[in-house]
């Protein structure tokens, strides 16, 4: 790969922080694409006659077809200077997926890698594994974030998805409004106001897959304001097909033996997950300009974990100890409330108070390396927005977050020593929005200042300038800085009983074989922040009524990131240092297409390059590919009845220890619905290329081998009544 | 010079090359956006819409006293600024027609914040109760039922672009369906009004009734949020 410049470290090992080639490449291939539309644009509008319509008469007025414009919720969207995805409700269910973290995979800039039934790894612009911790997840403005590792355990969040309004997918930064933890991306979960889910909801799903999905919600309401809704839900998942890599260790016969052990029992299963859970949210709206909002969900989680089972197994058996799935599991509870009241001061300016509690806790019961712990936290948010000057849109902000969490455990210990953690954040930020130059030009200046316990003020500023033209036609730049503040997990030590060290892990004077010995992750409280700039440039365009295009070209450098340093090579120790550099790039497309009134196409591509200075535990392109690209379709058949389908494309993953090949996923199902009477019914069959389908693995260091989807039907029955 | 500090003026080189580079992708991008802003989805919608408020204006009977002369013009309003292509388009045809031998007069309004001051809220509805016809967005048709009084006053044409609009206040529902705008017309909102649609138009409608939370149903929640 050329590099237009470079730079030595002290170490002298070479690498840049430069501007490269391909990033050149994909910023000129992205404005030849503007330009080839441009030229192609008014070629076509000049086919079409200037005619005035106030000429026209009444018949032909009724006569002409139009494309209703979605206009001011969209316009935000199709405005923002941000690569934004919004999946909505209608992708949503034409999807037929159950899962909140599967339906990720509409958003084409998400790289979404199942790593067994109840694991996922989920992320824009690299660092997808199943530890990412550089995307903010939230639901109605509750971050799904585990306050222990920094990323989200997909298994424990969960919401009737009926009553899912959208999701909105930004990929890359949001720093400047979020805070940390928004550095590739931010995932806003957003359900429906209670007044749009009245009457019984009676949903149930089974398959050889997600084996049984039941939902029962019912929505009423106390006089002309005020609206509810009530939900229970039970789901259980499936065990996934074991995939054993060609290794001598995994193909001893006694890690076989396990590993083709595939029960149907849940309680001894591998990965599979049961899970219940149940909740309710009220609305009081229109009273006056005042709204406010309750909600609250509890949940109980049984899971099993591919790791643990792993280890278990490859430690145990040699040992004369029968296989067990009881060893891998995991048991979580939780439950969450919130409160949220926003006001309208006038058109131009209102604020909002949102306050939440979340607690949750998890035991792992495996019994060579048994833990549990508990976390709770509390957050108060308020945001104002009003007009201030000449055209100046205001938006600022505090917010206050207070994390609790005790430990027990026997794996995991902590620098300094303890099992009582309490973390506070503080946190201010300023968004400025204004007509810079034109009127078509508009400039947001934001900043956010976060206080926190480990690397104590951090400044994430970021500038952002759109050109619109019309209403059609967006184009937007983007320099963000963003800061992945350290949190609990760099002090913790993890005292694993055993896992698999790939022999480039082990270094000169060690045999060239992969060894399974203890293992030690031990933590570093002098780890920094790591340190994100972004620059994102996107063009969104509608050239025909039909046809939506969005565009973006981005460059992130990184610095002062994570790795891991080896302390000793056996037994296997390895700390958290911050030297890692990396800079990577890539271009994220998405279209639309309404070729006719009865059918329509979603279709997505984004390329991805990663240019790593060293490696480490949490490398930028592990687990990304390098393209990715998928299609969907959704066609009416008749008013009754639809013809859904998905393909999705994956490069192949260049994991320095275990490769992963290129596959392709394909989805299609039936769905027979009758409107008036509430009820609809789906058959899905998922993965009907490939008998069995793997696309990611479950980690580094323990991984036995990866677990595989294999090709599944189902079939869902739904029923609203009034 | 240390390798450190070439380190960080490598990368300050690195940064200028990035923002030269975004800026130029940038330019190029505009002036692409720029050329193809011949005519969008969104100004294909206003001027069809623009056509059939233009033929109202031809097909309404105002009662004689909402002018104050012969040659006094028809005062077609737009709320709000959700879709601001059709006062645009709109603005840029009137001159060149006439309906029922009058020129037409295009204006723009906001609707007020529902705590604003008493009298400025009735100054503004005032402001919008002298129109000839009314063009209310749908992105407004639930706020305007904030105020009640706006539907009181007679001789203005409330046109929306939904059926359940037009079952409650609206008196003319321009509603696409199915990729074709489908004319919808409430007679008794018409009548409370005291305005007349020609045949010609009304042979092409779809004719809706109030339904219960109608005309007054503004009027009746507005008193009782006073009773709150």
């Amino acid at each position: 790969m050329r590099t237009v410049c470079s730079a030595r470290t002290r170490s002298g090992s070479r690498y840049s922080y430069c501007f490269r080639m391909p990033y050149a490449a994909v910023l000129l291939a992205l404005a030849l694409c503007a330009a080839l539309t441009a030229l192609c644009a008014p070629r076509a509008a000049a086919r079409e006659p200037e005619r005035s319509t106030f000429d026209m008469s009444l018949e032909e007025l009724l006569g002409t077809t139009v494309t209703s414009v979605t206009r001011l919720p969209d316009r935000s969207v199709f405005n923002a200077p941000a690569a934004i995805y919004v999946i909505s409700q209608e992708d949503i269910r034409r999807s037929g997926l159950l899962q909140i973290p599967e339906i990720l995979r509409l958003a084409p800039a998400m790289q979404v890698e199942r790593v067994d039934a109840g694991t996922w790894s989920i992320s824009a612009r690299g660092f997808n594994n199943r530890y990412n911790r550089l995307q903010r997840v939230q639901m109605d403005g509750r971050t799904l974030t585990d306050i222990l590792f920094g990323g989200v355990y997909w298994a424990n969040q969960d919401a009737v998805i009926d009553d899912l309004d959208r999701i909105e997918v930004i990929s890359g930064p949001g720093a400047s409004l979020w805070g940390s933890n928004a550095i590739n991306g931010v995932i806003s979960i957003i359900s429906k106001p209670a007044r749009e889910t009245q009457g019984w909801l009676v949903k149930s799903h089974t398959g050889d897959a997600e084996r049984g999905i039941g939902t029962i919600r019912y929505g009423g309401r106390f006089g002309p304001d005020t609206f509810f809704r009530l939900y229970a839900k039970h789901d259980e998942h499936g065990n996934f097909d074991t995939y054993a890599y060609n290794n001598a260790l995994y193909n001893s016969p006694y890690v076989n033996q396990y590993t083709e052990d595939k029960s149907d029992d849940l309680y001894s299963y591998q990965d599979g997950y049961r899970r219940q859970q149940f909740g309710f949210r009220a609305d009081w709206e229109n009273r006056g300009a005042d709204s406010f909002t309750l909600q609250g969900d509890a949940y109980r989680l049984m899971q099993g974990d591919s790791i643990a089972y792993a280890n278990y197994t490859v430690l145990a058996s040699p040992l004369g100890l029968p296989p067990s799935g009881y060893a891998s599991q995991k048991e979580a509870d939780g439950w969450n409330v919130m409160g949220r009241w926003n006001r309208e001061l006038s058109e131009t300016s209102g604020f909002k108070l949102q306050m939440f509690v979340d607690w949750n806790a998890q035991k792992y019961l495996n019994p060579l390396t048994p833990h549990s712990d508990k976390k709770r936290v509390s957050e108060i948010d308020f945001q104002h927005y009003f007009r201030a000057g000449r055209g100046h849109d205001i938006l600022w902000g505090a917010q206050y977050r207070h994390d609790r969490m005790r430990v027990s455990t026997n794996m995991l210990t902590y620098t300094p020593e303890t099992d009582s953690f309490n973390n506070e954040t503080i946190s201010g930020f300023v968004q400025d929005s204004f007509k810079f130059l034109s009127p078509e030009m508009l400039m947001t200046l934001g900043a956010k200042i976060e206080k926190n316990d480990f690397t104590g003020e951090e400044l994430q500023p970021s500038m952002r300038l759109t050109y619109t033209p019309n209403q059609d036609n967006v184009v937007w730049t983007a320099v963000s800085k963003a800061v992945k503040a350290p949190g609990n997990e760099t002090r913790a030590n993890y005292n694993v009983g055993g896992a698999n060290v790939p022999a480039n892990s082990l270094g000169a004077g060690n045999p060239p074989i992969d060894m399974w010995m203890p293992f030690t992750l031990q933590g570093n409280p002098r780890v920094q922040e790591e340190e994100f700039i972004a620059y994102e440039l996107g063009y969104r365009t509608r050239p025909r009524a039909d046809l939506t295009l969005d565009m973006t070209a981005f460059a992130h450098r990184g610095h002062h990131l994570q790795r891991t340093e080896v302390v000793t090579a056996v037994p296997y120790v390895v700390t958290l240092v911050s030297k890692g550099a990396a800079h990577y790039e890539g271009f994220e497309l998405s279209a639309t297409w309404t070729p006719a009134p009865r059918w329509r196409l979603a279709a997505g591509y984004t390329w991805f390059s990663a240019d790593e200075k060293t490696a480490g535990a949490m490398p930028v392109s592990d687990e990304t590919p390098r393209n990715q690209a998928q299609l969907r379709s959704y066609y009416d058949i008749n008013p009754n009845l639809e013809f859904n389908s998905a393909l999705y494309y994956q490069d192949n993953i260049r994991h320095p220890d275990i490769k992963l090949p290129k596959s392709l996923r394909l989805d299609a199902g039936l769905t027979w619905k009758n409107q008036d009477r509430g009820y609809e019914c789906k058959v899905w069959g998922r993965n009907l290329i490939d008998p069995k389908y793997r696309e990611g693995f479950p980690d580094r260091y323990s991984s036995l081998g990866a677990a595989q989807a294999e090709r599944n039907f189902s079939i869902e029955m739904n029923w609203n009544l009034p | 010079m240390k390798a450190g500090e070439r380190v960080q003026l490598t990368h300050g080189k690195t940064l200028r090359h990035a923002a030269l580079a975004l800026l130029c992708a940038f330019v190029c991008l505009c002036a692409a956006g720029r050329a193809l802003a011949k005519e969008t989805a969104a100004e294909r919608e206003a001027k069809l819409r623009a056509g059939f408020l233009y033929h109202l204006a031809k097909l309404v009977t105002w009662e004689k006293d909402r002018f104050t002369d012969d040659k006094a013009p028809i005062i077609v309003g737009f709320l709000g600024d959700a879709m601001p292509e059709l006062p645009d388009y709109f603005e840029s045809q009137a001159p060149s027609y006439k309906a029922q031998n009058r020129d037409m007069l295009v204006r723009r309004f906001k609707l007020p914040a529902p705590d604003a001051d008493k009298s400025l809220i009735q100054k503004r509805i005032g402001e919008i109760q002298r129109c000839h016809i009314l063009y209310v967005p749908r992105e407004l048709e639930r706020d305007i039922q904030k105020f009640p009084d706006l539907f009181n006053s007679r001789g203005a044409l409330i046109v929306g672009e939904t059926r359940g609009f037009t079952e409650k206040q609206g008196m003319i529902g321009l509603e696409i369906v199915k990729g074709r705008i489908v004319i919808f017309v409430n007679r008794e909102n018409l009548k409370r009004g005291q305005l007349a649609v020609s045949a010609q138009f009304l042979q092409h409608a779809i004719q809706v009734d109030s339904k219960s939370e109608g005309a007054g149903a503004g009027q009746k929640n507005s008193q009782e949020r006073q009773k709150h």
